[in-house]
């Protein structure tokens, strides 16, 4: 029997200037309303680092790629330094799909 | 949701279909019904393949949206060997041989992402719609 998936969430976290936004579960279209929410207004924060974590996503489409970029859109405006941390074969492989590997932190 | 075996036993073609109302809340159901019917993946391979499946499910749902038609659409899990999942829409169609055949980065990006993830990604459209057949990965 498949074990039922990990609903998503995003959570955050800010410590010393260092403000990580760590997702899990599904990150697909229906819960890019939830992560935008989640995320609106963090910049308010004055963080010198954002990092966003998906190692525990379970499963990532193009729209959350989309709010991806969106997300790393706002800090290069802000001139926040910015690390998207995708480890997982299937994150990377769906970042260097789309053109996008370049985005990742070693 | 339905589980059909057409024929004799020995014969017989075991699917499951679900029928899909256009909302995008339903595609993770969908999801966890497929891989429930479906045989276990390993994680990474099951990351992708329903990963390309999500954006074929959605690509439908925004094609019956597009063409405001009350339909469902349909999705078929064959689960004989070799399994395979089938998406029907009712939408307006495509070329397929366009590589991004809907505007949009992130709906014109998903059936890119979902060729590149499964080999053997056939597609059928016209049209009154189509249907996107999705080889299952083999254990």
């Amino acid at each position: 029997m498949t074990s039922p998936p990990v609903p998503f969430a995003a959570t955050i976290v800010h410590e010393q200037g260092v403000l990580t936004v760590s997702v899990s579960g599904e990150f697909e279209g229906a819960n890019v309303e939830s992560f935008d929410a989640v995320t609106g207004r963090i910049d308010i924060l004055r963080p010198r680092l954002v990092v966003l974590d998906l190692a525990s996503v379970a499963l990532i489409d193009s729209a959350a790629i989309g709010a991806i970029m969106r997300f790393r859109q706002r800090f290069h405006e802000l001139e926040t330094d910015l690390q998207i941390r995708a480890p997982r074969p299937f994150q990377k492989r769906l970042f260097e799909i789309t053109g996008l590997s370049h985005v990742l932190a070693d | 949701m339905k589980d059909t075996n057409d024929g004799p036993a020995s014969e017989g073609t075991h699917v499951v279909t679900i029928e899909l109302s256009n909302d995008l809340t339903m595609i993770a159901y969908t999801r966890m019904v497929l891989r429930q019917v479906l045989p276990a993946l390993d994680e990474d391979t099951s990351s992708m393949y329903y990963g390309a499946v999500t954006e074929i499910l959605t690509n439908a749902i925004e094609a019956h949206e597009s063409a405001a038609t009350s339909d469902v659409v349909i999705v078929e899990a064959n689960l004989d060997p070799p399994c395979t999942i089938s998406v029907h829409d009712k939408g307006a169609g495509f070329d397929p041989s366009l590589r991004l055949p809907r505007a949009g980065v992130e709906s014109g990006m998903g059936l890119a992402i979902a060729r590149s993830v499964i080999p053997g990604l056939t597609i059928d459209s016209s049209s009154s719609g189509t249907s996107i057949h999705l080889p299952y990965p083999t254990t």
